[in-house]
C-alpha cells in the first residue's frame, strides 16, 4: 500500500489496524498487516540498534522485530501482559519481506474514509515528521497514522545496524 | 654430853669412826699383801732365771764336749771346719749365759762357786785350745790323750760346781717362798683381828644411836608420824601406849595433846548441844582447862552469854505484839548484827502499827468507794442495754448491705459471661471475615484468567479480521463476524474487569470489617476484665461486711458482757462493804502507840518517842476471799 493508493482510493474507506504505543494511538492500514501475535521467544541479536529487539521464529521463518518506541527516539518499550507483535508485510526492490512491530496493546480495527485523514503537522509532535502519513481524529483525541514505508524501512535499518558495525550505536 | 648431841651428830661421829676403821684394816691389808708380793717377786726375779742359766750353761758344755769328740774322731777336713764353727757358737752362748747369770748372783758363797766354775772353764778352754790343732793335724792319739784326762777332769768337776750352783739357787728359792707363806700368815692374822675390832665397834655405836632416838621418840618414828596425821585427820579415838617412866617423850606429849583436845571437844559438844536444845543457859567449866583452850571454852561460854540477852528482849516484845500491843520496843543498846535485829524488830514494830492505822482509814475509806461502784455499776448496765439495742439495727442494716453486694457480685458475674461470649463471637466474625477475604480474592484470579481468555479471543478475532480484509470480497461476511467475535471478547473482558475491581473493592470493604473485628475485641476483653475486678471488689466487699457483721457480734456480746459484769460489780460492791467493816473490827483489836484513830478503842500500850503519824491511804488494800483490787478514787 503507498501513499498514492490511498489518494486514488479519494472518498473510499479504508480499513486501519489501531494500536497503542506509550499511551498513545497510533494507525497503520489494515491490509499491510499479516497477523498479530502475543510477545514471547525473542531472541535477543547483539550488535545491533537498540530498536532493533531481536528475531522471532514465525512458523520456520526469522522474522526480526523492530520497537517502534526507540524508533521513534524514545526509550525501550517496556513487555506487559498486553504487549504484542504485529507481523507486518514491507514490500521493497528486494522484494517482500515480513517485519514485527512491538507494540503496547491492539485497540481496533477501524475504517476510516481517506477524507477524514489529515496532514501531518509541520511541527509539534513527538516522533519525526516524515514517519507519518496522516492524523485522524477519533471520538475525542488524535490518531497518528504512520507512513509504514518510512517507519520500517529496510534500507535504513541496514544503515543503522552497518554504523552499529563500525563503532557503537550511539 | 653424848646425849645433848643432836641425831645428825651422833649419826657423823659414828659413821665416821667406821670409816676410820675400815680405811686403817684396808691400809694394814695393802702393806701385808706387798710383803708376800715381794717374797714371790724375789723367786720370780732371781732364783728362777739363775737355775734357768745354770741348765742352759751344763746343756751347753755337754754339747761343746760332743762336738770337741766328734771332731777328734772326724778325718774329712770339711766336717772338721763345721765342727769347728759349732764350736764357736756354742761357746758365745755359753758365755752370753754365764754374764748373764753372773748378774744375779746374790750371795758370797755362790759368787765363790761361780768364780770356781769360771777358772775351771777357762782352763777347760786352755786344754781345748791345744787340743784342736792336735785334731786338726789328725794327731788324733794325743788329741784323745788330752781329751780323756786333763780335759775329763776339768769337765766332771765343772759339772760338779755347775750341779752345786742349781742346788744352791733351788734352796734359796725355797727359802723365799717360806718367808712369803709366813708373811701371808701373819698378814691374815691381823687382819682379822681389825676387822673383828671395827664390827663390834660399829654394833656398839649403831646400839647408843638406836636407844638415845628411842629414848627421845617414845616409840619407832613411823609409829609416831601415823599418830601425828590421825590428829592431823581429827582422829583421837586410839589410846597411846607409853612407857611407864616416860614423861619426856614425843609420844608422851601427844597423849597429853589428845587428853586435852579430848576434854575441850567435850565441853563445846555439850554447849553447842545446849544451844541445839534452846538451852542458853548452860555454861561449860573453863578452870579445868589450860592456856589457850581454856580462852577457848571461856570464849564460848562469852558467845553464849551474848545470845542471852537480846533474845530475851525480843522474846518480851513478841510476846507484847502477839497480845495486840504493838507500842513495846527493845530499848537496850546491842553491837552489830544484835544491834540491826534490834533495829529491824523495833522498825517492825512501828511499820506495822503504822500500817494497821492506815488499814484502818482505807478500811473506811473503801467502804464509802464500795457504795461509789455500786452506783456507778448500775449507770454501767444501763449504758449496756441501750448499748446492746443499737448494735442489733447496725447488725441488720450490715445483713442488708451485704445482700446488696451479693447481688451486685452476681450480676457482675452474669455481665462478665456475656461480655466472654460476645468477645469470642467477635473472634469467630474476625475469622468469617477473613475467610470471605480469602474467598474474593480467589475469585479475583479467578476473574483474571476469564479476562486472559478475552482478551486472546479478542487477538483471535483481530486476527480473523486482518485475514478477512485480506480476503478482499470475499471476507466480508468473515469481517462482521470476526466482529462480532471482537465485540462479544471485548463485552467479557470489560465484565470480567468489572467483576475483578469489585471484588478487590470488596477485598478493601471485608478487611475493614475484619481489623474493625479484631479491634472490637480487646476492647470487649478489656470491659470483661473490668467486669470481672468488679465482681472480685463485690466478693471482697462481701468478705469486709462479713467481718463487720463478726465484729458487730462481738461489739454486741462484749455489750451484753458488759451488763451481766456491771450487775455482779454492783454485788461485789455490796459484799465489799460488808468486808470492810468487817475489817474495822479486825483492826480494833491492836494497840498501837500514839493516838491515831484510836478514839473509839482504848490504847493499852506505851506511848512511844515519836507519835505515829495520822495514818494515810497510800495504796490498794487486800480484804476478805475478794480476788479484785481497787484503787481507791
Amino acid at each position: 500500500m503507498t501513499r498514492d493508493t490511498t489518494l486514488e482510493s479519494g472518498q473510499e474507506k479504508a480499513q486501519y489496524l489501531i494500536f497503542n504505543l506509550r499511551g498513545e494511538p497510533f494507525a497503520i492500514p489494515l491490509l499491510g498487516v499479516k497477523e498479530i501475535i502475543e510477545y514471547g521467544s525473542v531472541t535477543h541479536i547483539p550488535n545491533m540498534p537498540v530498536f532493533i529487539r531481536g528475531v522471532i521464529n514465525l512458523r520456520g521463518r526469522v522474522v526480526p522485530v523492530i520497537d517502534l518506541a526507540a524508533r521513534f527516539g524514545e526509550p525501550p518499550t517496556t513487555v506487559g501482559e498486553r504487549t504484542c507483535v504485529v507481523i507486518v508485510e514491507l514490500q521493497d526492490e528486494a522484494g517482500i519481506n515480513d517485519m514485527g512491530i512491538v507494540v503496547d496493546g491492539v485497540n481496533a480495527v477501524s475504517d476510516i474514509p481517506a477524507s477524514e485523514i489529515e496532514p501531518p503537522p509541520r511541527f509539534g509532535a513527538k516522533i519525526r515528521v516524515d514517519f507519518i502519513q496522516g492524523m485522524w481524529k477519533s471520538q475525542d483525541r488524535f490518531v497518528i497514522v504512520l507512513d509504514q514505508a518510512r517507519v520500517l524501512s529496510i534500507q535504513e535499518i541496514n544503515q543503522l545496524a552497518e554504523m552499529m558495525e563500525d563503532g557503537p550505536a550511539r | 654430853m653424848f646425849k645433848n648431841m643432836t641425831l645428825r651428830t651422833k649419826l657423823a661421829i659414828g659413821f665416821s669412826l667406821l670409816v676410820l676403821l675400815t680405811t686403817a684394816i684396808g691400809g694394814f691389808a695393802i702393806f701385808q699383801m706387798g710383803k708376800v708380793n715381794d717374797a714371790s717377786t724375789e723367786i720370780t726375779v732371781n732364783w728362777m732365771p739363775s737355775i734357768r742359766h745354770i741348765q742352759s750353761m751344763n746343756t751347753k758344755t755337754s754339747d761343746f764336749r760332743i762336738a770337741e769328740l766328734m771332731h777328734v774322731i772326724s778325718e774329712d777336713p770339711a766336717q772338721i771346719a763345721g765342727l769347728e764353727k759349732k764350736m764357736d757358737s756354742i761357746k758365745a752362748a755359753l758365755l752370753e749365759d754365764r754374764d748373764a747369770y753372773a748378774k744375779l748372783i746374790s750371795s758370797e758363797e755362790e759368787r765363790a762357786l761361780y768364780e770356781a766354775f769360771a777358772n775351771q772353764f777357762d782352763a777347760y778352754m786352755e786344754a781345748n785350745a791345744r787340743m784342736i790343732p792336735l785334731s786338726r793335724a789328725m794327731r788324733t792319739g794325743e788329741a784323745m790323750a788330752i781329751m780323756n784326762g786333763e780335759s775329763q777332769s776339768l769337765f766332771d768337776s765343772y759339772s760338779a760346781t755347775l750341779e752345786k750352783l742349781v742346788d744352791l739357787n733351788i734352796a734359796g728359792g725355797k727359802a723365799a717362798s717360806e718367808n712369803g707363806d709366813v708373811m701371808y700368815a701373819r698378814a691374815t692374822g691381823w687382819i682379822l683381828g681389825a676387822v673383828l675390832i671395827a664390827a663390834l665397834l660399829g654394833g656398839i655405836i649403831g646400839v647408843v644411836i638406836v636407844r638415845s632416838l628411842m629414848r627421845q621418840l617414845g616409840a619407832d618414828p613411823s609409829e609416831a608420824a601415823a599418830v601425828a596425821q590421825r590428829f592431823a585427820a581429827g582422829d583421837l579415838s586410839e589410846e597411846l601406849k607409853t612407857r611407864d617412866d616416860d614423861a619426856s617423850s614425843l609420844l608422851a606429849a601427844l597423849k597429853t595433846v589428845q587428853g586435852s583436845l579430848r576434854a575441850m571437844i567435850a565441853d563445846a559438844g555439850h554447849l553447842t548441844r545446849a544451844v541445839a536444845e534452846g538451852r542458853l543457859r548452860a555454861r561449860a567449866d573453863a578452870e579445868v582447862h589450860q592456856g589457850d583452850f581454856r580462852a577457848m571454852v571461856q570464849g564460848i561460854n562469852d558467845t553464849m552469854e551474848s545470845f542471852v540477852v537480846p533474845i530475851t528482849e525480843i522474846q518480851r516484845v513478841l510476846g507484847a505484839m502477839a497480845e495486840g500491843d504493838l507500842s513495846q520496843t527493845i530499848r537496850a543498846s546491842y553491837q552489830g548484827d544484835f544491834e540491826q535485829l534490834k533495829i529491824a524488830l523495833n522498825t517492825t514494830v512501828d511499820k506495822l502499827g503504822e500500817t494497821i492505822g492506815q488499814v484502818r482509814s482505807s478500811a473506811d475509806a473503801l467502804n464509802s468507794a464500795a457504795e461509789q461502784v455500786s452506783a456507778t455499776s448500775q449507770t454501767l448496765s444501763q449504758g449496756a442495754a441501750e448499748q446492746a439495742a443499737s448494735m442489733e439495727e447496725t447488725s441488720s442494716s450490715i445483713e442488708q448491705m451485704s445482700a446488696s453486694i451479693a447481688q451486685n457480685t452476681e450480676n457482675a458475674q452474669i455481665t462478665n459471661g456475656i461480655a466472654t461470649q460476645a468477645a469470642r463471637e467477635a473472634e469467630e466474625g474476625g475469622t468469617a471475615v477473613r475467610e470471605t477475604v480469602q474467598a474474593m480474592r480467589e475469585i479475583a484470579i479467578k476473574i483474571k484468567i476469564i479476562d486472559d481468555i478475552a482478551y486472546k479471543t479478542n487477538l483471535l478475532a483481530f486476527n480473523a479480521a486482518i485475514e478477512a480484509a485480506r480476503a478482499g470480497e470475499h471476507g466480508k461476511g468473515f469481517a462482521v463476524v470476526a466482529a462480532e467475535v471482537r465485540n462479544l471478547a471485548e463485552r467479557s473482558q470489560s465484565a470480567a474487569q468489572e467483576i475483578g475491581d469489585l471484588a478487590g473493592s470488596s477485598v478493601d470493604r471485608a478487611e475493614r470489617a475484619g481489623k474493625l473485628l479484631e479491634e472490637m475485641v480487646p476492647s470487649i476483653v478489656k470491659t470483661a476484665d473490668l467486669v470481672q475486678e468488679i465482681a472480685a471488689a463485690s466478693s471482697e466487699q462481701t468478705t469486709g461486711v462479713t467481718q463487720i457483721n463478726s465484729a458487730v457480734n462481738q461489739v454486741n456480746q462484749a455489750t451484753q458482757g458488759t451488763a451481766s459484769g456491771s450487775e455482779e460489780l454492783a454485788a461485789t460492791a455490796e459484799e465489799m462493804t460488808s468486808q470492810a467493816q468487817q475489817l474495822q473490827e479486825l483492826m480494833a483489836f491492836f494497840r498501837v502507840a500514839g493516838a491515831g484513830a484510836m478514839a473509839e478503842h482504848p490504847v493499852a500500850g506505851k506511848i512511844l518517842s515519836s507519835p505515829a503519824p495520822q495514818p494515810r491511804i497510800v495504796g490498794a488494800e487486800k480484804h476478805g476471799p475478794g480476788k479484785d483490787q481497787f484503787i481507791p478514787f
